[in-house]
């Protein structure tokens, strides 16, 4: 049976026919495009149709990135990724704003809260992107059309008006690419057996797969999903290794990956009463620090990572709060306490501070200080450099050397080699 | 003609590799080698497997080494050298095969 299309709000490359309800397992995946600038422009709706930049750092005197650009920015040559200096020579019109991660992860929880009101087991993808168990559901509604549609607006209402989209597929990835591939606003239904024949004529860019893979298929001339699929999984295991194999079976329409749901989580919190109001910055920061030490040792903590906190300073009159949204989930609590710092800095305390607070508001999972035998040489050269980049901020060097030829030809021993600081 | 890159040399920032390290070596009234001070003691050396002469720099400071591949009593062994313009002597790693001294007889 062909595929069938329908125009409109919903495209179908099949519809599941009723033998098929209940039969396989369904994964509806949402996929909000550009989140953080759909966010800015409810914020500011006078600047819809212009070149929206939103820099990586709040600091642009600091040399940041592209972080997101909408269309109309796409559309004028930027990128993400790209250094800021760049925007304006590009695009003379374009509006860089400054992050404002609390406000998008904010926007990301509501949806999120919104779908699993909806369905029992939704997880969190990165920002923008979730994935939504539907298995069964499909059978409280009379097509699966409408149940995607009730998903789309529940994210709507609870968003107030983000425009998403939605893929369903029997598994993560191929519902993943769905989302992806359908409209605004629209939705897109992959059957198990058209799976394949869906991803076939669609690019391998959309394989979660390494920039060094990518780079040597396309050396190798292959440029879709079903050209992938058509090599030998040995073969592409020999030349890959496991993420060869990855590759081949998500390029053929197969993941088996489960939907992991979120935990419901209740914030901890652990606070200070100073004997008497403090106003001193260092007394402030002695007392952040013990409330850190504190929620470290916390049970419900466990192993967890740290992705959001908040700081709670009560004065005589008034109260001081201050939410932070981490980039990405810390584990380690000296690392932590770099951050704030370098976060917090330049603070001022509106008055004296009777009691702090601070609350882990967002936990991610566990701290992971194993690393995998099989990643790839550019992700592995990517952690050294975080790595370097890290004592390099705490200790003003990298403490690193390589060994270079000076006069390899030197009869002189000590004249042949030398050590120098290596900063990558 | 090249252009000058402008980039500091950093020469500050080398630290240069395999340095001779100075080492108390007993020697016999012909200045060989008879036994090496390492770990608090002297270590007697039970064979010279090796002997050879680098000579250079003569034009500026005089770099004049007679090195000697030693065997010690331990069974390790070991690259030592007598700087002969100040007479004393270091450890450092080499080999004339390598870099082709001139063998002494």
């Amino acid at each position: 049976m062909g595929s069938k299309v329908l125009k409109g709000a919903c495209v179908f490359v099949a519809e599941a026919s009723n033998d098929q309800k209940g039969k396989y397992r369904w994964i509806a995946s949402l996929y909000i495009p550009k989140l953080p600038i759909q966010v800015e422009l409810m914020r500011r709706p006078n600047l819809a149709g212009l070149p929206i930049v939103i820099a990586s750092e709040s600091d642009f005197g600091g040399g940041g990135h592209v972080a997101y650009t909408c269309q109309e920015g796409e559309a004028a040559g930027l990128r993400g990724g790209m250094p800021l200096r760049e925007v304006f020579a590009l695009c003379r019109h374009a509006v860089v704003l400054p992050p404002d991660f609390d406000a998008y992860e904010k926007a990301y929880d509501l949806i999120l809260n919104a779908l699993e009101k909806a369905a029992p087991a939704v997880e969190a993808a990165s920002l923008g992107r979730a994935f939504i168990d539907i298995t069964g559901m499909e059978r409280l509604y009379p097509r699966m059309q409408t149940l995607l549609e009730a998903l789309l607006a529940a994210v709507s209402r609870a968003s107030s008006g983000l425009v998403g989209r939605v893929g369903a597929a029997p598994n993560k990835f191929v519902s993943d690419v769905a989302a992806q591939t359908a409209a605004d606003g629209a939705c897109v239904i992959v059957p198990a057996r058209r799976a394949a024949d869906f991803l076939a004529p669609l690019s391998w860019e959309y394989l979660p797969i390494s920039e060094e893979m990518k780079q040597r298929l396309y050396l190798l001339g292959l440029k879709t999903m079903g050209e992938i699929g058509t090599i030998s999984p040995i073969a592409l295991e020999a030349q890959f290794g496991s993420e060869g194999r990855r590759a081949w079976k998500l390029a053929r329409g197969l993941d088996d990956e489960p939907v992991v749901a979120r935990k419901p989580f209740r914030p901890i919190a652990e606070s200070l009463s100073f004997p008497s109001p403090i106003n001193d910055w260092a007394a402030f920061w002695a007392g952040v620090r013990e409330l850190l030490t504190r929620l470290w040792r916390r049970k419900e903590r466990r192993e967890a990572t740290v992705r959001q906190l908040q700081l709670v300073a009560r004065m005589e009159e008034q109260m001081w709060e201050r939410t932070l949204t981490l980039h990405e989930p810390v584990g380690d609590r000296e690392r932590l306490e770099d951050i704030l710092s370098r976060r917090l800095q330049g603070t001022v305390l509106p008055g004296a501070v009777s009691s702090l607070t601070v609350k882990l508001t967002l936990l991610g999972g566990a701290y992971v200080g194993q690393e995998s035998l099989f990643v790839s040489s550019a992700q592995r050269w990517k952690r050294i450099k975080e790595a370097v980049a890290s004592i390099k901020a705490r200790s003003g060097s990298t403490g690193l050397y390589r060994i270079a030829e000076v006069e390899p030809w030197s009869r002189i021993p000590e004249r042949r080699y030398a050590l120098i600081s290596f900063d990558p | 003609m090249v252009s000058h890159s402008r980039t500091p040399l950093r020469a500050h920032q080398l630290r240069s590799l395999n340095q001779p390290r100075p080492v108390t070596v007993r020697c016999d009234q012909k200045g060989f080698p008879l036994a090496l001070w390492q770990r608090g003691a002297f270590c007697r050396i039970r064979q010279i497997k090796d002997r050879w002469r680098l000579d250079d720099e003569w034009w500026r400071r005089p770099i004049c080494r007679l090195y000697y591949l030693v065997e010690l009593e331990d069974g390790t062994v070991e690259t030592i050298y007598c700087d002969l313009m100040i007479k004393k002597w270091y450890r450092q790693r080499e080999s004339m095969r390598t870099y082709g001294g001139q063998r002494v007889r």
